[in-house]
C-alpha cells in the first residue's frame, strides 16, 4: 500500500464545506467522484494522516485523504491509497 | 477529595511516526536524534533499539556503540506536532482538564465528566481507540485516583497498555516490593543515597522512615508520603499554568570560539522563539541566555525589561549578554524566554517618541509577515542577517 498524490478538484459550499468533486490522475485522466459515502479524520494504511474522504468512483470505493495537519510540501495535498506502485 | 485521573503516553512517539510514514523502518531499530558523526543526543527511539540499550537522553555515540546496525534519524518536530495536535484534541473532547506534560504526554482529569461519558474507563478505551483511527499511532493509558498512580498505571503495561490503579491499596501491592526509583521523582542520586543505607525497595523505604527522613530531610516526607499512596498533586490544565517559559538551544558539531558564529546561531533560535511567542500573541520580560562549555559548565544569563517579541530585540538582548560571558570554547548555547504578558501596550521610551510612526508601520507589517508564516511555515520568509546566519551554517555543516 502506498500514498499517491493527485490533482482534486474540491467543491466549496457556502457554509464552507470542503468536498472533492474529481481526481486528475497521474496519466491526465479525469475520474468523477459520484459520491462522497464518509468524512472522518483518520490514518492511512499507506501512512500519514488527513481527513479521510471514502468516496465511490464509477462503482468502486477508494479512500481519499486530504494531508491537512503536515505535508513534506509545507502545503496540505491529497493523496489517494493505492496497492499499485505509483509508476 | 478522590480523583480520576487519566495518564496517556504515546508509545515512542517519534519512533512511532516515522515507521507509520515509512513501513520499511517496521521492526527495525529506529534511533531519533542526533546521527552517529554528529554531537547529541537520542531523542527517543523505538522498542527494536531499547533491547540494545538505547534509551533517551543517552549520548549519540554511546547508541552508535550499542546498535551501530540502527537506523538513525534526525526529528521532524512539524510532523510530530501535526500528530500531537489532533490527540490533544482528542483528550480535549473529554474534559478541559488536561496537562499537557509534553509533545506526547499528558494528564486529564476525568473526575467531573467520567460520568458523561460512562466512566473513566470507557473513556481510556475510546482515547486509545480514537488515537489510532486518527493518527495510526498507539498509546498506553493509565488511570488512577492521583496524578502518581495514573502514570504508574500507563507504564504497568506498555505499549499499547491499559491499566487501572483505583485506590491507595491497589497501588501500595503493586510497587511495595519494587525499587525506589519507581516513586516519581526518586532519580539515581537519590536512590544511590538510600541504596547505600540498605533502602532498595518502596518496603525498605516505608518500614525506614526516620532514616529517611535523616537523609533526605522534607523530600524524605515527600516520598514516604508518595510510597503509601499519597499524591496531592492536581492536574493544571494549560490555560491556567499556560508555558511560563519556552526556550530553543543548539549543540553544536564542535566546540566554538568563534562568537560572531554564536551570534548567528543565536540570531536564528530568537528567530524560533520569537515566531512561537508571537504566534500566542505574546511579549516575554525576561531573555535568558544559557551556554555551556566544552568542560559541560553550564552557565545562564538573564535580563528583564521591556517586554519583547520580535526576533531583533530577543537577539539584541542575547547578543550582548553573550559579551558578558568568558571566551572559552562553547559546546552549547540556547535562550529561554519567560515572565509572558499579552500586552500589546509597552512602555514607550523617549527614543521611541520620534519614531513611533516606525513602530506601527514595523508591527504592520510584522502581522502580515506573521500571516504568511503562519499559512506556509516560518522558513519562507527571512530577514538578510538570517539568510547570512543559515547560510554559514550550511557551509559549516557541508565542510
Amino acid at each position: 500500500m502506498q500514498r499517491i498524490y493527485v490533482d482534486i478538484s474540491v467543491d466549496y459550499s457556502k457554509d464552507g464545506t470542503m468536498m472533492p468533486a474529481a481526481i486528475k490522475w497521474e496519466d491526465g485522466y479525469r475520474y468523477e467522484i459520484d459520491r462522497v459515502l464518509d468524512v472522518r479524520r483518520a490514518a492511512s494504511a499507506a501512512g500519514s494522516m488527513g481527513v479521510r474522504y471514502t468516496v465511490r468512483i464509477m462503482g468502486q470505493e477508494r479512500r481519499l485523504f486530504f494531508e491537512d495537519t503536515y505535508s513534506e510540501t509545507g502545503k496540505p495535498r491529497w493523496f489517494v491509497e493505492s496497492a499499485i506502485p505509483s509508476s | 477529595m478522590s480523583y480520576t485521573i487519566i495518564h496517556v503516553d504515546m508509545d515512542a512517539f517519534y519512533a512511532a511516526v516515522e515507521v507509520r510514514d515509512n513501513p520499511e523502518l517496521k521492526g527495525k531499530p529506529l534511533i531519533i536524534g542526533a546521527l552517529p558523526h554528529e554531537r547529541g543526543v537520542v531523542a527517543t527511539c523505538s522498542y527494536e533499539a531499547r533491547k540494545f540499550g538505547v534509551r533517551s537522553a543517552m549520548s549519540i555515540k554511546e547508541a552508535y556503540r550499542r546498535c551501530p546496525h540502527g537506523v538513525y534519524m534526525h526529528p521532524n518536530g512539524d510532523k510530530y506536532a501535526a500528530a500531537s495536535e489532533i490527540f490533544r484534541k482528542i483528550w480535549l473532547s473529554y474534559t478541559d482538564l488536561v496537562e499537557f506534560v509534553s509533545l506526547d504526554e499528558g494528564f486529564l482529569d476525568v473526575t467531573g465528566s467520567a460520568y458523561n461519558f460512562g466512566g473513566a474507563a470507557k473513556i481510556g478505551r475510546a482515547i486509545k481507540e480514537r488515537t489510532k483511527e486518527e493518527t495510526g499511532l498507539t498509546c498506553s493509558v493509565g488511570i488512577g485516583y492521583s496524578m502518581m498512580s495514573a502514570k504508574l498505571a500507563s507504564e504497568e503495561k506498555k505499549p499499547d497498555g491499559f491499566f487501572e490503579i483505583p485506590d491507595a491499596e491497589a497501588l501500595r501491592n503493586l510497587i511495595i516490593d519494587r525499587n525506589v526509583r519507581i516513586l516519581y521523582g526518586v532519580g539515581p542520586k537519590t536512590a544511590e543515597a538510600l541504596q547505600s543505607r540498605g533502602i532498595n525497595t518502596v518496603r525498605n523505604l516505608l518500614d525506614n522512615k526516620e532514616r529517611v527522613l535523616e537523609v533526605l530531610g522534607n523530600h524524605g516526607q515527600h516520598f514516604i508520603n508518595l510510597a503509601e499512596g499519597r499524591d496531592d498533586r492536581k492536574v493544571t490544565p494549560y490555560y491556567e499554568g499556560e508555558a511560563k517559559s519556552i526556550s530553543r538551544e543548539t549543540t553544536f558539531q564542535h566546540d566554538i570560539t568563534d562568537f560572531d558564529y554564536l551570534k548567528d546561531a543565536l540570531r536564528l533560535l530568537a528567530k524560533e522563539l520569537s515566531l512561537n511567542i508571537r504566534y500566542d500573541g505574546l511579549y516575554a520580560r525576561t531573555v535568558t541566555l544559557k551556554v555551556k562549555y566544552n568542560n559541560m559548565k553550564l552557565i545562564t544569563r538573564s535580563k528583564s525589561g521591556e517586554i519583547v517579541n520580535q526576533p531583533k530585540d530577543i537577539y539584541d538582548i542575547v547578543a550582548s549578554l553573550l559579551d558578558t560571558v568568558d571566551k572559552r570554547p562553547i559546546r552549547l548555547i540556547g535562550i529561554g524566554l519567560s515572565g509572558f504578558e499579552e500586552s500589546e501596550y509597552r512602555q514607550m521610551t523617549l527614543d521611541d517618541i520620534g519614531t513611533k510612526r516606525d513602530i506601527v508601520k514595523d508591527e504592520t507589517l510584522d502581522k502580515t509577515l506573521l500571516e504568511l508564516q503562519r499559512r506556509y511555515g516560518g522558513g519562507v520568509i527571512k530577514s538578510g542577517n538570517e539568510i547570512i546566519a543559515e547560510k554559514r551554517f550550511r557551509e559549516d555543516d557541508e565542510g
